[in-house]
């Protein structure tokens, strides 16, 4: 099994989720501006957790632009992915697109815990406060984008250790 | 460096707490009938086979998951000294990678089959965000293929060293 290419197409399934889930987003959201009715798709926390209606639509508003943000980051990936695939470890693009794909990761992910803990702080009726799966995944992506960032100074190193190599020669 | 250490295995103390408490408590309920939050009383002879083993496939990931996350802490310490070229670490990542990967393969399969569990058991069917696996099958897919990266960059340190 090629552990990149099943790592191209994984990151190609979620990229298509999240960018179908981001524009439903939008379109409802769209629709609730324009003041359309509608009851097949509603939003994902229920308006009476919140204490206005207003908080809701910005607490979803902020989401949908941090979930961009982590499509960003995995479209960087899955262009970083794609020259790995080539076999071209020493490549500045690649170097560059690791490091920033891991920078956004890790900005959209603590974005999202903020958004999240002070929408249950300010916004909230009722709070719930412990270690969930949530929680989990937001330190799982802080953790890869780390990652990310780290190897792409690894690869800054062993580029530094080719090219001399290259003119030993 | 130390309180990097410090911080990164208090989290991992604390990560592995949750997740044995989360098993102790599902596993005493689903597998002897002794329930600590009353959630169902639940009588273990009543409890089919298949959420017993559903139980179980999940227990098996979580511990996959945490034996994973220690593996490749415990070689860490490599990689912030700034020894990338070690044939420890190369090692290391391949190992952690398959055990992130196949945990992500067991998890992910056992939360789509609690998707049709009865409501009353999903007290006991905590950390099954499907988020969180498929996050965890990236990651091993990448160790894996940082592996290759690393394999390519020791042949080429070799090289340099020995042209000197």
């Amino acid at each position: 099994m090629n552990s990149a290419k099943t790592l191209y197409s994984i990151l190609n399934i979620i990229m298509f989720l999240l960018l179908g889930a981001i524009g439903l987003g939008i379109f409802v959201l769209a629709l609730m501006l324009f003041g359309v009715k509608q009851d097949f798709i509603g939003l994902k926390y229920d308006a009476l957790v919140f204490k206005t209606k207003a908080t809701l639509y910005v607490f979803t508003f902020l989401e949908l632009v941090v979930y961009v943000a982590f499509v960003v980051a995995l479209w960087k990936l899955r262009k970083a992915t794609k020259l790995l695939l080539k076999k071209d470890f020493y490549n500045n693009e690649l170097i560059i697109e690791m490091f920033t794909s891991g920078q956004l990761m890790v900005l959209s992910s603590v974005a999202l815990w903020f958004i999240d803990e002070i929408g249950n702080m300010f916004y909230k009726r009722q709070i719930t406060l412990g270690l969930s799966e949530k929680t989990l995944v937001y330190l799982l992506i802080i953790a890869i984008g780390l990652f990310l960032m780290l190897f792409s100074t690894v690869l800054r190193d062993t580029k530094a250790i080719k090219e001399e190599n290259d003119l030993t020669i | 460096m130390r309180k990097l250490k410090l911080g990164i295995s208090t989290l991992f103390v604390l990560l592995s707490i949750a997740v044995l408490t989360n098993i102790v408590f599902s596993s005493s309920a689903i597998f002897f009938g002794k329930d600590f939050f009353y959630k169902i009383y639940p009588n273990s002879e009543l409890i089919s086979t298949s959420v017993k083993i559903l139980l179980a496939l999940k227990i098996l990931a979580l511990l996959i998951f945490v034996y994973a996350v220690f593996l490749f802490i415990k070689e860490m310490r490599l990689f912030s000294m700034g020894q990338f070229f070690n044939s420890k670490l190369v090692k290391c990542f391949s190992r952690s990678g398959w055990l992130f990967f196949i945990s992500g393969h067991l998890g992910l399969i056992t939360s789509f089959f609690v998707f049709f569990l009865d409501f009353r058991y999903l007290a006991y069917f905590q950390i099954d965000s499907k988020s969180l696996y498929v996050m965890l099958m990236i990651i091993g897919l990448f160790l894996i293929l940082f592996r290759k990266v690393l394999e390519n960059g020791i042949y080429l340190k070799q090289e340099n060293n020995l042209t000197i």
